[in-house]
């Protein structure tokens, strides 16, 4: 049997009479690259929230990397890597700074700390780049110095908040090439996206509407299931059913 | 520990970075202490006196005598001699004094429009009351003046007058440096310790980075102790170099226990920090907390701590209100400390208050936390 990931079951999340997220269970596996998609307001950001320990779930449970999330909240943190769409490293601060940063917080030590800035820089090609401030690079290369700064300790699951919002298709490709080597090594990869060509990268993909999953399966297979030629024809059948607006 | 230092050197990075910030927290407290010291002053200073009547006076001597000893003053000079009061006040239209003094004699016709002060034995003061505040405390002075000049020919005069004889103890000359110091002090530390901390904590909510340090598995106080070390470092550095600007340049004295000013100061800068902890949680943008941070505190802190206007003066149901305020304690205690020259007896009082209040904000910072994870 494969080892698991991440294991969701019947979770929920309600402010109030508002069920952001209902009643969602699936599986991840590990080494998987997972598409979580959904449009605006469909719950997804809360349901990844939840996964990541920083909101509690209503009712259900989940697991992430072998612990949950409600009672061990610390052992899960120590064991993911997260990346917001936002944008996550400190402008004001060097590559180099950033990278220390990071290393401290996950408790690394300073020579690992050391070896993992020339490992990251030298596979991102950014040696000259060490002592800029981040303010100073370009978007595409943030991007891909924050995914890197996210593994910096290795974590089993890697979440990715919509990673290359306003990217262009070039760095968007690059950006994947880093995460399917970062898969090919065992992490999983728990991936938002809004572009559909990026969902039909991913081994599976689950698609949230009101605050539920409507589908669940491989690229493939849910497009000969709905009888479409593209992701995007997926997306829409199915978003078109959604009574919340988008926000 | 690993963590609090590298989210220490972080924080330091930004500070020292930014420009902008590092000037509002270390150039601004001094600029404003030495301009409250300087610029906004309520001292009557370089004050033109004329004089008016010497021809009419019934004693020529004592009038330039009288003359002799206002000039003598820091506060006054005697720029003009008139023979009429209308002279006089023309001068004073055009600026070109500040008051006018004449012997009382009623050969001068009076303006009727124009306020006289009666200044005993027969002298009158009038002065320009454009700016209320100058004109009340030089006629004040030049009434002093007079009365001191006419107390050895007390026996002589042929009426009695009764005039109070009022001493300004612990700050004689009215310097108002002295009652500004502890002010600025107290709104200093309400600036950087809530509003500029509260902003930089907001600042990474807005940003997206608070999520990325929340995510991570450093325990979220942590996070918020250092955020608020580095600006405790700087309030400190503020403090101290407030305090010798204060004894050199405004030579404010700093007669009581030095260890009750430090300690009281230590106490003020952690209720602002945890104050500014409260607004951060409870705001989402910078901007909220900037408004929050300038209209919610510093407002009330300016015009109900004492810090310009005297708390004994206004209407009872302010004077309630005006305990809540924090810096209205720490502005109490450190008068008292740095111009009284009192000692750590006199504050328990202040510092009970600081104390209680710290626990307070504690209490809200932790359960407001708590909420928003």
């Amino acid at each position: 049997m494969e080892k698991l990931a991440i294991k969701v079951k019947n979770l929920t999340k309600s402010f109030g009479h508002f069920k952001a997220v209902d009643n969602i269970s699936f599986e991840v596996k590990e080494g998987e690259i997972f598409g979580f998609l959904g449009a605006n307001g469909a719950g997804k950001s809360t349901a990844m929230r939840m996964l990541c320990g920083l909101s509690t779930p209503s009712s259900g449970t989940a697991e992430v990397a072998g612990f949950d999330v409600r009672k061990k909240p610390e052992k899960v943190k120590q064991r993911i890597g997260y990346m917001s769409q936002r944008f996550s490293l400190y402008e004001d601060l060097t590559v180099r700074e950033n990278i220390t940063l990071y290393g401290g917080i996950y408790g690394l030590t300073k020579a690992k700390i050391e070896e993992e800035t020339k490992r990251m820089t030298t596979q991102l090609k950014m040696e000259d780049l060490l002592d800029h401030l981040v303010m100073d690079i370009p978007l595409g290369w943030k991007q891909k110095l924050a995914f890197s700064v996210a593994l910096i300790h290795h974590p089993s699951v890697v979440f990715l908040d919509e990673p290359t919002g306003g990217v262009d298709p070039k760095t968007r490709r690059q950006f994947w090439e880093l995460i399917y080597e970062a898969a090919h090594q065992g992490t999983t990869i728990f991936v938002t996206t809004h572009y559909m060509d990026e969902a039909s990268y991913c081994d599976r993909i689950s698609m949230m509407v009101d605050g539920e999953i409507k589908a669940l399966d491989t690229p493939k297979a849910l497009k000969k299931r709905m009888g479409v030629e593209t992701m995007d024809e997926v997306f829409r059948m199915l978003a078109r059913k959604a009574k919340r607006g988008d926000d | 520990m690993n963590e609090i230092k590298a989210f220490i050197r972080k924080e330091l990075f930004h500070i020292l970075r930014d420009r902008r910030t590092l000037l509002i927290v270390i150039l601004l407290p001094i600029v404003q202490v030495l301009l409250f010291g300087f610029a906004i002053s309520v001292e009557v200073q370089h004050m033109r006196i004329a004089m008016v009547g010497k021809e009419f006076a019934d004693d020529q001597s004592l009038f330039e005598k009288l003359a002799q000893d206002i000039d003598a003053t820091d506060a006054c000079d005697v720029t003009a001699y008139y023979t009429t009061v209308e002279e006089a006040i023309d001068a004073m239209q055009r600026g070109e004094i500040d008051a006018a003094i004449r012997n009382g004699s009623p050969a001068i016709p009076i303006n009727p429009q124009s306020t006289w002060q009666a200044a005993g034995q027969g002298w009158q003061i009038l002065t320009d009351a454009t700016n209320p505040t100058t004109g009340t405390n030089l006629g004040y002075l030049l009434q002093g003046i007079i009365s001191q000049r006419m107390m050895p020919n007390e026996t002589t005069t042929h009426r009695a007058s009764v005039s109070p004889n009022s001493h300004l103890l612990f700050n004689p000359q009215l310097i108002s440096a002295y009652n500004f110091v502890p002010g600025v002090m107290g709104l200093v530390f309400i600036m950087i310790g809530a509003l500029v901390t509260s902003v930089s904590i907001v600042r990474e909510k807005e940003i997206g980075t608070m999520e990325l340090l929340l995510v991570s598995p450093v325990k979220p106080w942590i996070i918020i102790l250092s955020k608020m070390l580095p600006y405790f470092i700087i309030c400190s550095v503020d403090f101290i170099a407030l305090l010798i600007v204060s004894k050199t340049i405004l030579h404010v004295p700093i007669a009581g226990s030095l260890s009750a000013i430090i300690v009281m100061s230590i106490l003020y800068i952690i209720l602002a920090l945890v104050i500014g902890l409260v607004i951060s949680n409870k705001t989402k943008t910078q901007f909220q907390a900037m408004m929050i941070s300038i209209l919610g505190l510093m407002l009330p802190v300016i015009i109900l701590s004492g810090l310009i206007f005297p708390i004994a003066n206004m209407p009872t149901v302010l004077q309630y209100v005006t305990h809540v305020i924090p810096t209205k304690w720490y502005i109490d205690g450190l008068r008292k400390l740095m111009i009284q020259g009192l000692g750590w007896a006199s504050v328990w009082h202040d510092i009970a208050i600081l104390c209680a209040m710290i626990t307070f904000f504690s209490i809200l910072a932790f359960k407001t936390f708590k909420n928003r994870l």
